[in-house]
């Protein structure tokens, strides 16, 4: 009992013991919040990237591929429950009045524009397959209907983004420059609706079209060529949904029609998955920096602890007098050591994670009163300041702060063990 | 009836660099039960080293302690802090508490040497009675709530004379309890130690340079260079 008692005595009433405990604390604060923030910022990412794509998607079809064969070709896995024709193609679309002059005057000032992905597609078979009818937006005539759409002809569908930016509204005239080859030809749209997906990368460049007109304007007449064609998958499971792709990938390798191009089947996501895995490796680099602030915490904890040990020579021996084991002694030293850092840990934690979750008010509050912006989430392009708890990942920190305190505090502990009680009663 | 406590031909030496250095050299002493026993001897003549040798701190070189007649000096060390802990009781010149704890609680810290947590919880009401009753009857009621540096040289010997009291020991061992005070209040704390060896039967060995206070004992014991001397 004594070194239970005397350990938590020596605790609360020796202030130099804040020392240790502040350090602890700072350090699982950290290494919860700043982890939290960049888990929150790859879990909202990911999640926004999937919005905005289809379960999977068969890219690099080469230019010329026939809808038709690849859809064969694609149709048959089990694993298919849709799919649906893109075709994408780089275009301009041009401020009001300064359109590309037809025919070209050689000479002529060069017209502006802004580059776009013309994004060819079927509103009904694309509705079925992706999200697009979600990403649409209700305009002052109510909701869009992607089977109307269908039987409309030169309808263009910018994203809210490019609208704002452009000043485009609906039933506005938009001209557009696109081609192949040496061949540029224009046509003009109308703006039949905005979109929004949540993936800012997505809706900075992409315009959606009927895939008939944007043949037409690329010289391809009837033909159903496409290149890209979204997927919709019964199973979603990601081992399921990375085999499928393999399958699929297979499935177009096999067929006469891609001999000569590389086509491949992966999750949009996919694409992201670069930045997403340098974000990761910066979430693992902040993770190492912050351990080292963890480090310093149990340094403290063990400065403190041999300061206290010095210090406590008399009481050592009186322990011992009043008949305290060397075992006894040890408690009394690593129980201090254990509740430091017990105190210290769980701080941490609670500040941690209540600090993750009312970070995004705290940054608010910050803008609006002081106009200080601590974590500008115009710039990541999220709604407000992501935060993920991860269990795990809290345990490790409690769990790795624990052992990491106790090591630093079992080395004071045993030199007071080690003690003689006859010396420490006899020292003045 | 056996001593509570004997020595027979007890040595001590400490090694100092290569040389062993006699301290003991040879020392017989009873404690009777009950007795009070002064022992006189200038400063060096190895009056605290036989202390601890009888208090069970510390092991001889060679020669036997025993405490009521049984033979401890060759116990395992957790079966003498046992026996430390129950029969036996320090007081030393330097009071030596605990600073943080108040002197009810270095008191009631007597008591948990030997007790488990949850044990101790249930006897708490009783140990906090005991302690609360201890300090009243050494004459610190009004005191229980206040840290060492916050008392005087006797209050502080006074609570450690009822911290050495809250385990019932039989003997006492003082290595010079009132070496660090001025004479009225050595007689208060005396006064103490006398009373407890009349009313309760605790035997003393009270270490001294005070020869009146000596021939107040029941009987004076001298040592020189390691020796009884009479
Ligand atoms: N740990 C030790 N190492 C070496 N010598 C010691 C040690 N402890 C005590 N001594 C020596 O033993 C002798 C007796 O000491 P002590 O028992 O404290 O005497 P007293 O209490 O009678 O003044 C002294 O000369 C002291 O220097
Ligand atoms: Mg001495």
């Amino acid at each position: 009992m004594y070194a239970l008692y005397l350990g938590l005595r020596y605790m609360v009433s020796r202030p130099v013991n804040l020392l240790g405990i502040g350090g602890v604390t700072l350090g699982v604060w950290a290494l919860i919040v700043i982890v939290s923030i960049f888990s929150g910022y790859i879990t909202e990412v990911r999640a926004h990237v999937r919005m905005a794509s289809a379960d999977i998607v068969a890219f690099h079809l080469g230019p010329q591929t026939s809808y038709a064969s690849a859809h064969s070709a694609l149709g048959g896995d089990a694993n298919v429950a849709d799919c649906a024709p893109r075709l994408l193609w780089p275009g301009l679309i041009h401020p009001p009045n300064n359109e590309l002059a037809d025919p070209w005057i050689p000479g002529a000032a060069p017209p502006s524009g802004r580059f776009v992905t013309l994004t060819g597609i079927d509103p009904v078979a694309e509705a079925r397959t992706s999200g697009f009818a979600s990403w649409l937006l209700p305009g002052p005539a109510g909701d869009l209907d992607p089977a109307a759409l269908a039987k409309a002809e030169d309808w263009i569908l910018v994203s809210s983004k490019i609208a704002a930016k452009r000043g485009l509204s609906i039933g506005d005239r938009l001209v557009v420059t696109s081609g192949g080859g040496d061949a540029l030809a224009t046509h003009t749209f109308r703006v039949a609706g905005t979109f929004a997906t949540k993936h800012t990368g997505f809706d900075n460049h992409t315009v959606f079209v009927s895939i008939g007109v944007l043949r037409t304007l690329l010289g391809y007449g009837a033909l159903d060529f496409v290149n890209e064609i979204a997927i919709k998958l019964h199973h979603v499971e990601p081992e399921v949904v990375a085999q499928t792709g393999r399958r699929l990938t297979l499935a177009l390798l096999a067929h006469p029609e891609f001999q000569f191009s590389r086509p491949y089947v992966l999750p949009q996501g996919e694409q992201e998955r670069d930045f997403l895995s340098a974000v990761d490796h910066q979430r693992g680099l902040m993770k190492m920096v912050l351990f080292v602030i963890m480090v310093i915490a149990a340094f403290l904890v063990y400065a403190t602890l041999s300061m206290m040990v010095t210090e406590k020579t008399h009481d050592i021996g009186v322990l011992a007098a009043l008949g305290a084991t060397r075992d006894g002694v040890l408690g009394v030293f690593s129980l201090c050591g254990l509740a430091i850092a017990l105190v210290g840990t769980t701080l941490g934690v609670v500040s941690g994670c209540l600090t993750s979750i009312y970070l995004d008010d705290f940054n608010t509050f910050m803008a609006r009163h002081f106009d200080v912006n601590l974590f500008p989430t115009e710039v990541y392009n999220l709604p407000r300041v992501p935060y993920a708890l991860d269990p795990w990942w809290i345990g490790l920190v409690a769990g790795s702060s624990l052992v990491l305190c106790l090591l630093a505090a079992a080395i004071p502990a045993l030199r007071a063990m080690r003690r003689d009680p006859l010396e420490c009663l006899r020292t003045e | 009836m056996p001593p509570i406590l004997s020595a027979r031909n007890v040595e001590k030496g400490y090694r100092l660099g290569r040389n062993q250095v006699p301290v003991l050299r040879g020392v017989d002493l009873d404690v009777e039960s009950g007795e009070m026993v002064a022992l006189l001897g200038q400063s060096g003549a190895g009056k605290s080293t036989l202390l601890y040798l009888l208090g069970l701190l510390d092991r001889p070189s060679s020669g036997s302690i025993a405490f009521d007649g049984r033979a401890v000096h060759d116990l395992s060390n957790i079966e003498r802090a046992e026996l430390r802990h129950s029969e036996i009781g320090f007081v030393f010149q330097f009071y030596h508490l605990i600073p943080e704890l108040t002197a009810l609680q270095n008191v009631k810290l007597g008591r948990m040497m030997l007790t488990r947590p949850l044990e101790y919880m249930r006897q708490r009401k009783d140990i906090h009675a005991q302690a609360t009753e201890l300090l009243t009857r050494v004459g610190l009621s009004g005191r229980l709530g206040h840290r060492p540096n916050e008392l005087s040289g006797g209050e502080r010997q006074r609570v450690a004379i009822a911290r050495a009291l809250i385990s019932k020991p039989r003997v006492i061992l003082a290595d010079e309890p009132t070496g660090n005070l001025d004479s009225k209040t050595a007689e208060d704390v005396l006064e103490i130690l006398f009373q407890l060896n009349r009313d309760q039967g605790i035997a003393f060995l009270l270490v001294t340079h005070n020869e009146e206070l000596a021939a107040r004992c029941d009987r004076v014991v001298e040592m020189k260079d390691g020796r009884v001397v009479g």
